[in-house]
């Protein structure tokens, strides 16, 4: 990190090839061109190396602090552009159906996911899409589905719970084999 | 905010679903409480989980040379605002070096080394060219305006002053005032910038550096001038009881070397 903060091209490399797939996929996802997706991929990159002094490796894991900065930028991104009426929000009628099940394995493909998602409910998983893929507030999850706002944030917070149990335990396994779990 | 509070907000906090004025409150929170940073951190940690675990999608080629170049662009400015930032600094020193130097010519006027307070008010211009000199030498795109401060009607022809505005655009203000007073009164001389549509901005009080001197040097930052220094017009100094003492019209300083 401290190479990355310097401006070391090989540090800035190095962290590419770790992590500039999935910041590129998330803004593939969240943001749905190419052309944005690249934007946000150099955007978080430079943001990671201008607030790299500030990680702490005693405190967090870098990928969920470089994940962090890269879902933040997106989702500003997000509101910047679209501002409290972005078109995927709908507040009349019926609330928009519930991702479908190959959609979400569509959306989250890899091994930790899939268990993951084994013991996360419907309703939690389309929370995740929501507030997570989609920028949603809890206030507008709330409203659409018409259920308490605190209901959708102890949902949310137990599906949380449940991704990183998961992870955790993926990371176990891997490690077990041999392999890198970060 | 409690942790009981706090944790209410947490999970929205980690999938970045908090208003500004929400987000700084947890933030505020989570400086002082390693519990409620723990509880955020893992369901963070939830969160990327789903970002990791995303499908790949084809990276175009050449998207990591493009990270580089603007990793590479960011550190570049950011080496050469630092090396302006220090050149501003060393002016700042030479400002305040001769701000003492001005102040010593008016304990020599003080001891009779200058003969009367015209001479007086010209060793003051002189001190103030120096200055204006080293400024203008250290500091890269800083636009320098002088003034000479004279008597208005009615007042005693043995007074005035000079000065300097300086400013660096978005980075920093100064101003710099030295006046000569004939018969100074208890209670602050004022300063005032008066800009071509007649706003006035308070630039503060002249302090005292010796019998008839006083001096006015404000760094207070950025803008201090507003936003754009060259609508600045007139430089006024108010007596004690509010009337104008002193006024000059300012005008961009021709370079000089050092």
């Amino acid at each position: 990190m401290a190479r990355l903060v310097a401006g070391d091209q090989e540090a800035v490399r190095t962290l590419y090839a770790r992590f500039g797939p999935p910041v590129y996929a998330l803004g593939m996802r969240m943001l749905g061109s190419s052309e944005s997706a690249e934007e946000l991929t150099q955007d978080v990159f430079v943001a990671a190396w201008r607030k790299g002094s500030a990680f702490d490796a005693s405190r967090g894991r870098l990928s969920t602090w470089l994940m962090a900065i890269a879902h933040n930028v997106a989702v500003d991104r997000l509101r910047h552009e679209h501002g409290p009426s972005r078109p995927p929000l709908v507040f009349v009628g019926d609330p928009p159906e519930a991702a479908p099940v190959i959609e979400e394995e569509h959306l989250i493909g890899r091994e930790t996911a899939r268990r993951a998602l084994l013991d996360v409910s419907p309703d939690e998983r389309r929370l995740l899409v929501r507030a997570y893929l989609q920028g949603w507030t809890a206030r507008e999850i709330a409203r659409a589905d018409g259920i308490p706002l605190g209901t959708v944030k102890t949902r949310l917070r137990t599906a949380l719970i449940k991704m990183r149990a998961a992870q955790v335990s993926h990371a176990r396994t891997v490690a077990r084999a041999g392999g890198d779990a970060e | 905010m409690t942790c009981l509070e706090a944790r209410e907000f947490l999970a929205e906090y980690a999938v970045d679903g908090l208003d500004p004025a929400e987000r700084r409150r947890v933030e505020h929170h989570l400086e002082s409480c390693p519990g409620c940073g723990k509880e955020m951190e893992e369901l963070r940690e939830g969160a990327a989980a789903m970002a990791l675990d995303l499908p790949a999608t084809g990276v175009p080629d050449g998207l990591e040379e493009k990270v580089v170049a603007a990793v590479g662009h960011e550190s570049r400015r950011k080496w050469l605002r630092r090396r302006r930032s220090a050149r501003v600094l060393v002016a700042a020193a030479a400002v305040a070096a001769l701000l003492s130097a001005g102040a010593i010519g008016g304990a020599l006027a003080m001891r009779g080394q200058v003969s009367n307070l015209q001479q007086q008010v010209h060793t003051t211009k002189v001190t103030l060219e120096q200055v204006q000199s080293i400024v203008q030498a250290l500091a890269n795109n800083a636009v320098v305006y002088r003034t000479e401060l004279n008597p208005l009607p009615g007042r005693r022809g043995d007074q005035g002053g000079t000065g300097i505005l300086f400013t660096a655009p978005n980075r920093a203000d100064w101003i710099f005032i030295q006046v000569t007073v004939a018969r100074p009164v208890d209670g602050p001389y004022r300063v005032l910038l008066v800009q071509k549509d007649g706003t006035r901005i308070e630039a503060g009080e002249l302090e005292p550096a010796g019998r008839n001197q006083f001096v006015l040097f404000s760094t207070k930052g950025a803008n201090l001038f507003g936003d754009d220094p060259s609508q600045i017009s007139r430089v006024v100094v108010l007596d004690p009881a509010g009337k104008p003492l002193l006024e000059g019209s300012v005008k961009a300083a021709p370079p000089s070397g050092p």
